[in-house]
This record gives C-alpha cells, sequence and structure tokens, in this order.
C-alpha cells in the first residue's frame, strides 16, 4: 500500500486486526515482523518529527498546560520563542480552546483533549499525521 | 523512570524530543510527585534522627539542652524544647507541602 501527497487514508476494520500496530509501526514506534515501511523511498528508522500521531488515550503531558502542550514539539525542535507563540496561539483559536489554554489536562473533557492532541500534531507541522481513532471523542 | 507511562515517552519522540532533553522536559516532571512523597518522609525522619543524635553524641543542639536541663531538673526547659522541636518540625513539613502543592498543581491527586 502506498499514500500519495495530500492523500487522505481511513483504515477500517475488526477490533484486533491490526489498525493501530500498523499506525505505529510508521510512526516508528514498533519494527515490522515482514515487509517495509519507507518515507519517501528511506525506511523508517524510528520515531521522529516528520510523523506527528494522535493517540487514541491522547497522552498529553500532564504537567503542562493547553498552551504548553501544544507548544512542546516547536520548542522541542528549537523554533524561536516568538515563532512558537504565535503557532501556540494560532492553533489555540483552531480547535476553538482559548478560555482553556492554561488549563491543564485534568480539567479537560475527553474532547477537549483530543482536540489538544490534535492541535500539537498540526502545531508540529509534521508532514504525515497519523491518528488512531481521532474523533471518537469530539464533541465540536 | 520505570514508573513514568511509556506513551509520554512516545508523545515526546514523536514531536521531536529525544535523547537526554526527554530526561529534563519528560522523566524529572513525571516523576516529582514521587520525589516529593520521599522529601516529606525524608524530611520527617531526619528530625528523628537529628534529636537523637544531639541527645547522646553531639554537645550543641536541641536536643543536648533538653538532656543537660534534664540532668539538672530543669523540666520547664525539657518542655519547651519539646515544643520548638514540634514547631520546628511541623513549620518544615507545611513548607515542603506548600512547595510540592505548587510544583504538582497539575496534578489531580495533589489537589
Amino acid at each position: 500500500m502506498s499514500v500519495a501527497k495530500g492523500e487522505f487514508v481511513c483504515l477500517i476494520g475488526a477490533s484486533g486486526c491490526g489498525k493501530s500496530t500498523l499506525l505505529r509501526i510508521v510512526a516508528g514506534f514498533e519494527q515490522a515482523t515482514r515487509g517495509d515501511a519507507l518515507m519517501w523511498g528511506v525506511p523508517i528508522a524510528g520515531p521522529a518529527p516528520d510523523r506527528g500521531m494522535v493517540f487514541q488515550d491522547y497522552g498529553l503531558f500532564p504537567w503542562l498546560t493547553v498552551r504548553k502542550n501544544i507548544g512542546f514539539g516547536p520548542m522541542s525542535r528549537g523554533r524561536p520563542a516568538k515563532e512558537v507563540r504565535d503557532t501556540v496561539e494560532r492553533f489555540i483559536s483552531l480547535v476553538g480552546l482559548q478560555r482553556f489554554a492554561d488549563a491543564f489536562p485534568h480539567q479537560l473533557s475527553g474532547g477537549m483533549k483530543q482536540r489538544v492532541a490534535i492541535a500539537r500534531v498540526l502545531a508540529n507541522d509534521a508532514e504525515i499525521v497519523l491518528m488512531d481513532e481521532p474523533f471518537g471523542r469530539w464533541t465540536p | 523512570m520505570r514508573s513514568v507511562d511509556p506513551r509520554l515517552f512516545e508523545a515526546a519522540s514523536m514531536l521531536g524530543c529525544q535523547g537526554t532533553a526527554q530526561f529534563y522536559r519528560v522523566v524529572l516532571p513525571a516523576s516529582l510527585p514521587a520525589i516529593f512523597t520521599g522529601l516529606r518522609l525524608g524530611l520527617g525522619f531526619a528530625w528523628v534522627v537529628i534529636v537523637v543524635g544531639e541527645m547522646t553524641g553531639v554537645q550543641t543542639g536541641l536536643g543536648a539542652i533538653i538532656m543537660e536541663a534534664r540532668q539538672l531538673s530543669r523540666t520547664e526547659i525539657v518542655i519547651s524544647g519539646m515544643i520548638v522541636i514540634g514547631i520546628a518540625g511541623f513549620i518544615s513539613d507545611r513548607l515542603v507541602v506548600l512547595l510540592g502543592q505548587w510544583l504538582l498543581r497539575w496534578s489531580p491527586s495533589h489537589v
């Protein structure tokens, strides 16, 4: 299976058939037992910021506010502070969490956490966004 | 380090935080609750040890004063020494708790 740039692919299957595992292989968290996983023709060696993942259980950092969770990626990649701030504000308003920008994850509902998890990956300029049941609890 | 949710390591590495940066930005904050619990237990134990030490070996300090007063039958000094130790222990414990509450305000089990 190959995915072209700009393509949107949905994986559908019974539970336990390996949808999440396939995503985890592409993200670089797991090694394929058979076959190869390539990105732009290069084998995937491990997790990297060009492949962002939205986890089913969010995987937010509980000690960081919404704002800092979204800024975690750009900060880790050494972007200048001003650029990080602008990016964070842009994505907070994109997912409509302005009122909760300084809340901690435990103060958010499931749907709000999911929006943070999505914003965090989008803010990191990932080339491919892997989402594991990303809209399961989405409440717009 | 082993008690940290592996999901958080995955999240950090897919966001571009790898190697030693992961220690400061993931392991350290995630271990803070355990560090503070240990700090508080250790502080209580430290108070006991220092007073007992002063009562037996060391010639100075509150414990030594209490022992000296005991030998001179100065009960009021013994009792005030006990009260001072109690207050000092209580205040130092409160300080650790307050600092912990502020640093751990993100943790639902600490507010």
